[in-house]
């Protein structure tokens, strides 16, 4: 049996909301100027980012809906997810809770999309390809490692 | 008198599928009412849009919004 | 709706009364008028179009008939008369018809008095002006009726009527370079588009008067975002206004840069070179339409390649739980369904066999039990294979990730050196020695810089007004909540959020449905357009987005300077009667000289085709150039009357007769 995050619903900072709005669009003439096509993409890259710089930023009160759990992909956000809730606690009891699992990507998310924002937004570039070439150089440097 | 029978051409069933895929209902009933305002006035010999047959309907529809949500509370 | 009959008084050259049978049958359907020019077959045209439309065509009579007005229509004899003999004269036009079965009959009337001006000329001037609208009812009675346009426009609509009862000029002037704002404004008028864009802008006129009155409404902190919130609205209609203009002000420039690209291909010294820039310019578009589709393909593959940076938490996580199954901890996989099977073959793996109660069926039943309890472990068990296989996946997109990207940069490098071709052809084609060819080139450049520069001046309004959406948005919410406090303002704000959506909501359907109609017209065109010119079957015809009707060839290219003058004029007759069906009012057609300035070559394919498109066809033509041996042979059979119109100078008065 899979873990199923289908239920929660996903919030950010009232204050970040308006990043996910600049880097978010599903039209595909927008892809250039918007990164990501779902809010869901872009949350769960953010929660990546963070939890690989270590910045966990708890939500603030002020916070957001901005999509439902039912929209990850079962066999690859959730895993991933699982694993960034396992980095946070480092006991596996924490992914009996689905709840949990998903407050713990949203601190990640939290700290992870600042820094996003300074990579794909204030770089001179698309944003887009701001964020392949991000992409690219990391690969880069571990196929050089 | 004989009934008459309302045309709807093709084009005319085309724009009231779109108008159909409105999820607001409130809405939905504006643009219908005023499309029909519209297409009585719209001769090219007409001297004024009748700009408060317009607001009527819009005042209409939001009345009925009102009570229902007074009623609601 | 079908006319019966045309009775006149006194109008143009028809001096008394003159009355005319249109009645026809559906196998007959076609009314010819037979006339010399000048012998009064574009009046009768006229009378047909005053009895049904009085004042509108009234008003259109100086542009369409080079200055006249209606009062030049009194027959000039009657006139004389009236004058002798100390009188008015009366003139009117009558005109029987049925719709729905029901036969009803207007009547156009006007009484003058004759004048005569300071340089002795006699002229009318009108004293009295009548319209009428009677019902003949099924005991014969007269019934009066209100004479207004909404009858008509349920029948036959005034605004689209040129594409009813039209003149053979028109036929000429739909495919010029200059027509697709001509072109355009006659869909949009056929499929109420126009009705879509009142009610559109009649809506925001009503959210603006409201916004206006919650603004002097509220008081305090919402005053402020009141006042706001309007500003705010009026720069993003300002801006929607804008955008609209330089979008058909591109339109035009690009259609003119069209032109001189088709003049450039037909010039001898030219042809190669312009066709060398055209297949590249095509390959241009090739490329660009292929980096478009790379982007989206490097955004959908970075989405994946970016959950790498959770590798080091899923690495983690991934020997946690191989610790455990090492020891034991998460048992391997067991299959439920085997151990469901054993127990049902009552046959070991081992192949021992066995009966209930025994201890290997015991074992058995009792580990089908345990695995069924271990769903948490089997959870684990799930979430490592599927970290793998993430894994695999994210790996595989960052591959090609990175493909792609080297392909996107390798068509960027192409862009530039097609660009760079083009350039170095563009200046070979400036140093031609001859001036024309060297102009019509720099004309055309200029052209191109010209569209560029719109369309980045568009790009940046287009990103001014998504920024002026925002922060309404933003507005809306605050006014929301601090209009909840002031009842009055709240109820101002309702009103005008309802005005507001509903007229966003047809933005929303006004594009789509435009496109919609467009197609359909074209198809519609094409269609028609292989009926009146059947050796076309090379060509097909397109309506394109910026509504310019071109041919095009079975390579793609723009073909319309191919084809003969008989054969675009056939293009334009396409679209005419393209538009008159999309209409679906199945009016009657009446043309005014339909041949007059089409080659002989397509007057058989045209003629043929003519009384199949309608239940009843009114045309008025020239004896010999329109009447010839080919078109009588199509019409005269399908024609319930033909009339002959012989006007005499002596009297200056036309008789009708039937042939």
């Amino acid at each position: 049996m899979a873990l199923n995050l289908s239920d929660v619903r996903i919030y950010v900072d009232q204050d970040t909301h308006e990043i996910y709005e600049k880097l978010v669009s599903l039209a595909e003439k927008n892809a250039e100027s918007h990164p990501f096509r779902t809010m869901k993409d872009l949350f769960v890259i953010a929660a990546c980012i963070g939890s690989q710089q270590n910045k966990y930023v708890p939500l603030s009160t002020q916070k957001k809906e901005i999509f439902r759990g039912i929209i990850f992909r079962d066999k690859l956000d959730v895993p991933i997810l699982a694993a960034l809730a396992y980095h946070k606690e480092r006991d596996l009891s924490v992914l009996e809770d689905p709840r949990k699992i998903v407050d713990i990507a949203q601190g990640w998310a939290n700290g992870g999309i600042h820094l996003l924002q300074d990579e794909l937004l204030y770089q001179p570039g698309t944003p887009l390809l701001n964020w392949v070439n991000m992409l690219l150089d990391r690969q880069s440097s571990y196929d050089d490692q | 008198m004989k009934q008459k029978r309302l045309f709807i051409s093709k084009s005319m069933q085309r724009l009231i599928d779109l108008f159909k895929q409105i999820e607001d209902e409130n809405i939905k009933e504006i643009i219908a009412e005023t499309v029909m305002l519209e297409s009585k006035n719209r001769s090219s010999s007409r001297k004024n849009f009748p700009m408060q047959n317009l607001r009527n309907i819009i005042d209409s529809n939001a009345r009925l919004y009102e009570n229902k949500h007074q009623k609601g509370n | 709706m079908r006319f019966e009959r045309l009775e006149i008084l006194n109008f143009a050259s028809y001096y008394g009364e003159h009355a005319i049978s249109l009645n026809c049958t559906d196998d007959k359907p076609a009314i010819i008028f037979l006339g010399g020019t000048g012998y009064g077959k574009t009046s009768l045209f006229d009378a047909i179009n005053w009895a049904l439309y009085g004042e509108d065509y009234e008003n259109e009579l100086p542009k369409r008939r080079r200055g006249r007005n209606i009062l030049d229509y009194v027959n000039e004899v009657a006139l004389q008369e009236a004058e002798r003999d100390g009188k008015y004269v009366e003139m009117s036009c009558t005109l029987y018809f049925k719709h729905d079965d029901i036969p009803y009959y207007i009547t156009q009337s006007l009484a003058a008095k004759p004048v005569r001006t300071s340089d002795n000329t006699l002229t009318a001037t009108q004293t009295d002006r009548i319209t009428t609208l009677y019902e003949i009812d099924g005991a014969g009675n007269h019934r009066k009726k209100p004479y207004n346009t909404i009858f008509l426009d349920e029948i036959l609509p005034s605004n689209v009527k040129d594409y009813f009862l039209f003149d053979g000029d028109r036929i000429y002037n739909l495919t010029k370079p200059d027509s697709s704002e001509e072109v355009r404004e006659a869909i949009y008028r056929v499929v109420d588009l126009e009705l879509l864009q009142n009610a559109q802008a009649h809506l925001e006129q009503v959210a603006a008067e409201y916004r206006r009155m919650a603004k002097n409404e509220a008081k305090g902190r919402l005053g402020d975002i009141e006042e706001k919130y309007d500003a705010e609205h009026k720069q993003l209609t300002q801006l929607k206004a804008d955008i609209q203009t330089s979008r058909t002000e591109k339109q035009s420039i690009e259609s003119q840069l069209n032109a001189i690209e088709a003049k450039l291909q037909n010039l001898p010294d030219t042809s190669k070179l312009q066709g060398r820039r055209d297949e590249l310019t095509k390959e241009l578009q090739r490329t660009q339409n292929e980096i478009n589709q790379l982007t989206s393909v490097l955004r959908e593959k970075a989405s994946i390649a970016g959950l790498s940076f959770a590798a080091h938490a899923a690495q983690m996580l991934v020997e946690e739980l191989d610790t455990k199954r090492k020891r034991g901890e998460i048992p391997k996989a067991v299959s439920q369904t085997l151990l469901k099977d054993l127990l049902k073959m009552k046959k070991c793996i081992c192949g021992t066999t066995f009966e209930e109660g025994d201890p290997a069926y015991i074992t058995l039943t009792n580990r089908l039990q345990a695995e069924q309890n271990k769903s948490n472990q089997q959870t684990l068990l799930d979430l490592r294979i599927d970290l793998g296989k993430a894994s695999v996946e994210i790996e595989q997109s960052s591959i090609q990730l990175k493909e792609s990207e080297i392909k996107r940069n390798e068509l960027l490098d192409l862009q530039k050196e097609l660009r760079k071709a083009i350039e170095q052809v563009d200046a070979e084609l400036e140093k031609l020695p001859k001036e024309d060819v060297a102009q019509l080139t720099r004309e055309a450049r200029k052209r191109r810089e010209a569209s560029n520069s719109i369309e980045g001046k568009i790009q940046r309004m287009l990103e001014r007004a998504e920024a002026c959406e925002r922060r309404i948005k933003e507005f809306e919410k605050q006014r929301e909540k601090l209009g909840k406090q002031q009842a009055k303002v709240a109820a101002l704000q309702l009103r005008e959020t309802f005005a507001s959506q509903a007229a966003q909501e047809i933005d929303k359907i006004y594009d789509i449905f435009a496109e919609q109609s467009r197609q359909s017209v074209e198809a519609l065109t094409l269609q028609e357009f292989k009926h009146f010119v059947r050796s076309s079957s090379a060509y097909t015809v397109a309506l394109n987005n910026n509504y310019e009707l071109v041919v095009l060839d079975s390579n793609g290219n723009r073909a319309l300077q191919r084809l003969s003058m008989g054969q675009s004029q056939c293009l334009s007759l396409a679209f005419i009667t393209a538009i008159s069906r999309v209409s679906e009012k199945n009016p009657p057609l009446a043309i005014d000289m339909p041949f007059g300035r089409l080659d002989q070559s397509v007057h058989k394919d045209v003629s043929a085709r003519l009384p199949e498109l309608t239940n009843q066809l009114l045309l008025f033509l020239i004896p010999e150039i329109e009447w010839n041996d080919v078109t009588r042979d199509n019409l005269k059979h399908k024609a319930s009357h033909i009339y002959w119109l012989d006007f005499d100078e002596t009297s200056r008065k036309t008789e009708i007769r039937e042939l």
